[in-house]
């Protein structure tokens, strides 16, 4: 039951979180295929009325957007954006006079739409009308709820959506916009493309969308790698987990089996009558598996729709959603999985002997070894194929991946054996009776007790590997950053695109910081996207002075050679992932469209970038100077003298840019910790599965033990009789379990760090394309293994006190 | 490196999910759909007593009224034999008497809605197309001098004040229309002189006038092939701030024109009961020029046939006979395509039919263009 509700869990998360992506891409890039934006600064409105006049079927969309803030509540950031409700008008379904009900937005000078839940946040409980800190002014907005179904969609949260009149007049721009959308039409489409850019005045770049959609495809991609992983891994333990539970039953009535074969029952029906047990149970099991899963779903999805809204826009989808379909197949995996699980034990209880079955002797037998090696080599051999098959596909890895556990976990129980026997071995005194009895009785029942153990150390194996995953993750992107951010002080534009404010606000703060004493040096960055042969790609134009030039990482080529060239020769520097999804190397050249035709330009160095898993080509200024008409900034990094305080430069640069309230000022230390915080809720989601992972399989084992304890009560009541206390049978309780603890321990711990250094090097590379050295985080790997240990204890508290509570003439009536 | 660029995924079109295509569910013409707001804005102007029309003035827009329309439909063929309907329209909707009181080009509350609709009777296909735009940085609006009504470059300018003459512009996706229509004769005032109630309420009416009988030149464009097209065009002006009544849900309405020169125009508002409302109203127009008033009693209209139309599911009417007894008419009217459906952001019927039947002993026939709103 439990395994089914992890399953359904992870699979209704990462459906609605599919569906939470694929909605938000559809809601907010929808038939959008290009965005016109100014380099440095708004765009007049005229360009918009020149385009909708010069291209008529165009029906381009003007926005302005911009954050804002409640004066005085805790730090939230709104983001107010102005539409054109009319020309495109509302998405409304229903009859218009529902959506009448909207005409506020174009009949009064500020009335805000969102959803209901940002307007109670919003409202608290007074009046309609919120006070909005936009731009270093005040102003008052009306907010509506859009009533309910009166929207074709719901609005996202912390999203005010006015029209653009309503944007200019708040936003104190009138004539201004941020961005004009275009849909063009997929014939033709780069022609058209081409046309108006032909008509664009300089300082305005038409960008593809395209771009951003291939980008949030590598996320959905990433989200699902993580979650599928995950679930799969999960779907093994959870079968371990069946297995155990199903023969638990079957043993614990043994007896009754006998007596119903020696009263005549045959095999067959023997059989049959265990089996459909099972599958009933494993229908019960299941449909409770299910509800259960869609509530711990509820609970997943919060974190995942966090992640979301960290990493792409503010999106709610609170909704968990699956077809009944997938439900049914869920729970229809769960009862095969419940039959498979009870074939092997319940064809065992058939083969009982009638008479050890009335005598209620074990007679497990050890299992042979010599199948379950030639599995594991064929699995193991499998697994090195689908490896040497594997170039980019993450569904090759994964099963690759998932052979190779199995390789490994089939020979758990084997080499819990061969411990547990070394053991025996070793401990031939006397004085070690007790701990002699309780490893006999894992060697006897090591068919019992080795699921448990794999159950258990597979999961362990999962969370230690998605641990050192995370943590050399973590710790590159943090060495990274900390190289990288070099500047003392970062100042870009709020929303990021390089545009906002005055024609070149960050273009003047240039000139004004270079003139301060106080500053050593000014680096400048602008973010672009340029035609290139295989469609866009990420451009990144660079001032990079001498102290910011040590901040680039190179993976391949000497830096002192890439400086010698940077700025006079048309070299050009890639990303990591750049050149790996494009399989280039040093020497390589990448083809640029620029004004003049296409220009190459030669790879001289690669280096290391975890912020776009698509890559980046990145230019100097002077090179972009030489075959590209100046672009703005995106943003400016302030390098301070040795002997100037960061705080009073800090005060200065704020001095500077008192009137632009669209720039952000970030100290060196801010930027980094902003960039960590948002690293780890985005693998919150990843972390809280794994661990419940490990959570529900220590259950399974706690109740395997609980099994394997209960079928030594008459052995316990032999004990018990024949003198020994309480503290020794405890010994022999506990000395089992916390050996199956040990041992998995043991074993997930390096198998783990092999999993973890897999997901790094395999899975990781192939889904990104950026390398990470695997660093292990031993203080969170001690905390898995103390938890296993744990769990195994506490398997032995109850079977102890039962034991110690059960009379022994009662325990020994059985005999 | 703020925290939504830290993967470098800003600056995605927010605006996108306003060009998606809205499932709209929508039964209303554009015309019921702003008629069916209630709360009007007391500052607008009403129709309540009889004007003064003056030409060309009045061709031109009355921002002061909440809706305005500017209705040309017609009837063309080329002398290869191909045929044409066409409806180019023009609605003007004001949110507000007053534009709001913020400093910004987009603050009017102006909206212009064009509709665009071009039925190939040979290849029986039906072309439809709309616009939407408020009045902002020129791109669309209402012009007084010279009396124009635009979306982008579709177009209805008045060209010879004197002989009631419009060229006609419209174009989208390989559809063109190019059309200079012009009437000799003086506008026909509808209603009473141009009051035209639509309901018992004081101001619930319009002003109303037709150029029934337009003489059209132009040509018509599908695809590649530009066809030189004749035929004959009306025009309906209307303009007002009343509202449908509660028991008011729709209207039929017929602007026919026959070959002898005369033409006949009648509204049929529905009642929610099924039954005609008695301010239903229309007149006919002699060759001569004299005007007939009709009303409800004097206008007998059976339907003879239905089409359910297989997108949408709703039943139209599709045939009639209309018998006018003071008149001594009986015709029958018949459309000729059967799907002329609007199913955009409106859905509503407006399509060319044919007219044939008598007049007294002489027969009658011709073209024409019926509208059916408030289906569902």
């Amino acid at each position: 039951m439990l395994g089914v509700a992890v399953v359904t869990a992870v699979q209704l998360t990462q459906r609605s979180a599919r569906e939470a992506l694929s909605y938000t891409e559809r809601v907010l890039v929808g038939a959008v295929t290009h965005r016109l934006v100014a380099q440095d600064g708004l765009i007049n409105e005229q360009v918009f009325a020149d385009l909708s006049l010069a291209f008529p079927a165009l029906r381009p969309l003007p926005v302005l957007g911009f954050d804002a803030e409640v004066p005085g509540a805790p730090p939230h950031a709104l983001r107010v954006v102005g539409l054109d409700l009319i020309n495109g008008s509302l998405p409304a379904r229903g009859a218009p006079n529902q959506s009448n009900s909207l005409l506020p937005l174009l009949r009064d000078p500020a009335t805000g739409l969102v959803n209901s839940k940002t307007r109670r946040a919003l409202l608290s409980n007074h009046g309609t009308t919120v006070e909005l800190q936009v731009k270093g002014g005040k102003t008052k907005l009306n907010l509506l709820a859009a009533p309910e179904r009166t929207l074709a969609l719901d609005l996202p949260d912390d999203l005010i959506v006015v029209d653009i009149a309503t944007a200019q007049a708040l936003a104190n721009q009138p004539g201004k916009l941020s961005a004009i959308d275009l849909a063009l039409p997929a014939t033709d489409r780069d022609k058209l493309a081409a046309a108006i850019q032909a008509r664009l005045p300089a300082g305005l770049v038409l960008r593809d969308s395209a771009a951003d959609r291939v980008q949030q495809q590598a996320l959905t991609r990433a989200f699902e790698t993580n979650l599928t992983a995950l679930s799969l891994l999960v779907l093994v333990v959870g079968m371990f987990l069946i297995y155990n539970t199903e023969s638990f039953l079957i043993v614990q009535r043994k007896a009754l089996f006998g007596g119903l074969r020696a009263l005549g029952v045959t095999r067959r029906e023997l059989l049959i009558a265990v089996l459909v047990e099972a599958g009933l149970l494993g229908v019960i099991a299941s449909i409770i598996g299910v509800a259960c899963g869609v509530a711990l779903a509820h609970a997943l999805l919060q974190l995942v729709t966090g992640t979301i809204n960290d990493l792409y826009y503010r999106v709610a989808v609170t909704a968990v959603s699956l077809p009944p379909a997938t439900m049914g197949a869920i729970a229809l995996g769960g009862v095969v999985a419940t039959l498979l699980a009870a074939l092997s034990p319940a064809l065992e209880a058939t083969r009982v002997p009638v008479t050890d079955a009335l005598h209620a002797r074990d007679s497990s037998l050890y299992a042979p070894a010599a199948r379950t090696w030639r599995v594991s080599v064929a699995a193991a051999l499998l697994a090195l194929l689908l490896m040497r098959l594997s170039s980019d596909n993450l569904w090759i890895d994964y099963a690759a991946l998932l052979a190779l556990m199995l390789a490994v976990s089939i020979q758990i129980p084997g080499v819990q054996s061969l411990v547990v026997a070394g053991l025996l071995t070793r401990l031939r005194s006397r004085r070690w009776w007790p701990e002699r009895i309780a490893l006999g009785n894992l060697l006897r029942q090591r068919r019992r007790v080795g699921p448990a153990t794999t159950a258990l150390c597979v999961a362990a194996v999962v969370s230690v590997g998605m641990q050192v995953m995370i943590s050399s993750f973590r710790s590159a992107v943090e060495v990274w950053l900390t190289q990288l951010l070099r500047a003392d002080i970062y100042i870009a534009y709020t929303d990021h695109t390089p545009r906002e404010m005055g024609e070149s606000a960050l273009a003047e703060l240039r000139s004004k910081l270079l003139a301060l004493t106080e500053v050593r040096a000014v680096s400048s960055v602008t973010r672009l996207t340029k035609p290139g042969v295989n469609g866009p790609v990420a451009l990144i134009v660079y001032d990079l002075p001498e102290p910011a030039r040590a901040g680039v990482q190179f993976i391949a080529g000497r830096a002192s050679d890439v400086w010698a060239r940077w700025e006079t020769s048309d070299v050009a520097i890639v990303t990591e992932p750049f050149a790996y999804h494009n399989k280039l190397a040093i020497g390589a050249t990448v083809n640029l469209e620029t004004p003049r035709g296409p220009q190459r330009f030669t790879i001289a160095g690669i280096y290391r970038d975890y912020a776009n898993e698509r890559g980046a080509v990145a230019l100097s200024r002077p090179t972009y100077a030489r075959h590209w008409p100046p672009a703005g900034y995106s943003g400016l990094g302030v390098y301070a003298r040795k002997e100037t305080g960061i705080a009073k430069l800090r005060a200065q640069v704020e001095t500077l840019t008192t009137a632009n309230a669209s720039l952000e000022i970030h100290a060196n230390a801010e930027l980094r910790r902003n960039a960590l915080a948002v690293f780890d809720r985005t693998f919150v989601i990843t972390k809280t599965l794994g661990f419940l992972t490990l959570g529900v399989s220590m259950v399974g084992v706690v109740s395997a033990l609980l099994a394997q304890q209960l079928e030594q009560a008459r052995q316990y009541g032999t004990l018990r009789a024949l003198g020994i206390n309480g503290y020794e049978l405890a010994c022999i309780v506990f000395a089992q379990t916390l050996v199956i603890g040990v041992v998995a321990t043991l074993l997930a711990l390096p198998l783990g760090v092999g999993l973890g250094v897999y997901l790094i090097r395999v899975i990781n590379l192939h889904s990104f394309g950026w390398t990470m050295p695997a660093t292990v985080a031993w203080r969170q790997l001690g905390a898995i293994a103390l938890s296993l240990l744990g769990a195994a204890l506490v398997a032995g508290i109850y079977p102890t006190l039962r034991a110690l509570h059960t009379s022994p003439a009662r325990a020994l009536r059985n005999e | 490196m703020n925290r939504r660029h830290w993967l470098a995924l800003a600056g995605i079109p927010l605006s996108a999910w306003l060009l998606r295509r809205a499932p709209t569910s929508s039964t209303d013409s554009p015309i019921t759909a702003v008629l069916a707001e209630r709360d009007l804005d007391p500052e607008f102007d009403r129709a309540r007593e009889r004007r003064t029309f003056a030409f060309p003035r009045d061709h031109g827009p009355h921002p002061t009224y909440r809706h305005e329309w500017w209705y040309f439909t017609g009837n063309l063929g080329s002398e290869a034999g191909a045929a044409f309907g066409f409806q180019l329209t023009f609605f003007r909707f004001a949110v507000a008497a007053q534009a709001r009181t913020v400093e910004s080009a987009w603050s009017s509350p102006q909206i212009l809605l064009g509709h665009f609709a071009l039925t190939d009777l040979k290849a029986q296909r039906f072309m439809q197309f709309e616009r939407i735009s408020r009045e902002a940085l020129g791109i669309a609006g209402a012009s007084l001098k010279p009396p124009a009504v635009w979306i982008n470059d579709w177009r209805s300018a008045l060209t010879a004040p004197v002989r009631h003459g419009w060229q006609l512009r419209a174009a989208e996706d390989g559809c063109a229309l190019r059309l200079d229509v012009a009437s000799n004769a003086s506008p026909v005032l509808q209603g009473d002189d141009g009051l035209s109630q639509k309901g018992s309420d004081l101001g619930n009416a319009s002003y109303y006038y037709s150029v029934p009988y337009l003489t059209a030149v132009g040509d018509v464009q599908i695809g590649a092939v530009k066809h030189k097209v004749q035929g004959r065009a009306w025009l309906d002006r209307e303009w007002g701030t009343s509202a449908l009544a509660p028991d008011q849900v729709g209207w039929d309405w017929f602007g026919l024109q026959f070959d002898d020169g005369s033409s006949l125009m009648f509204y049929c508002l529905r009642l929610r009961t099924g039954a005609r409302d008695p301010h239903s109203a229309g007149t006919w127009v002699g060759a001569d020029g004299r005007v007939h008033k009709l009303d409800a009693a004097s206008t007998k209209i059976a339907i003879t046939r239905e089409w359910t139309s297989p997108i949408t599911g709703i039943a139209y009417p599709a045939r009639w006979r209309i018998g006018i007894a003071s008149l001594d008419v009986k015709i029958e009217v018949i459309p000729r395509l059967a799907d002329q459906e609007w199913r955009g952001r409106f859905r509503y019927w407006e399509g060319a039919v044919t007219v044939t039947g008598s007049r007294g002993s002489s027969p009658l026939a011709g073209f024409g263009y019926v509208e059916l709103a408030g289906y569902a």
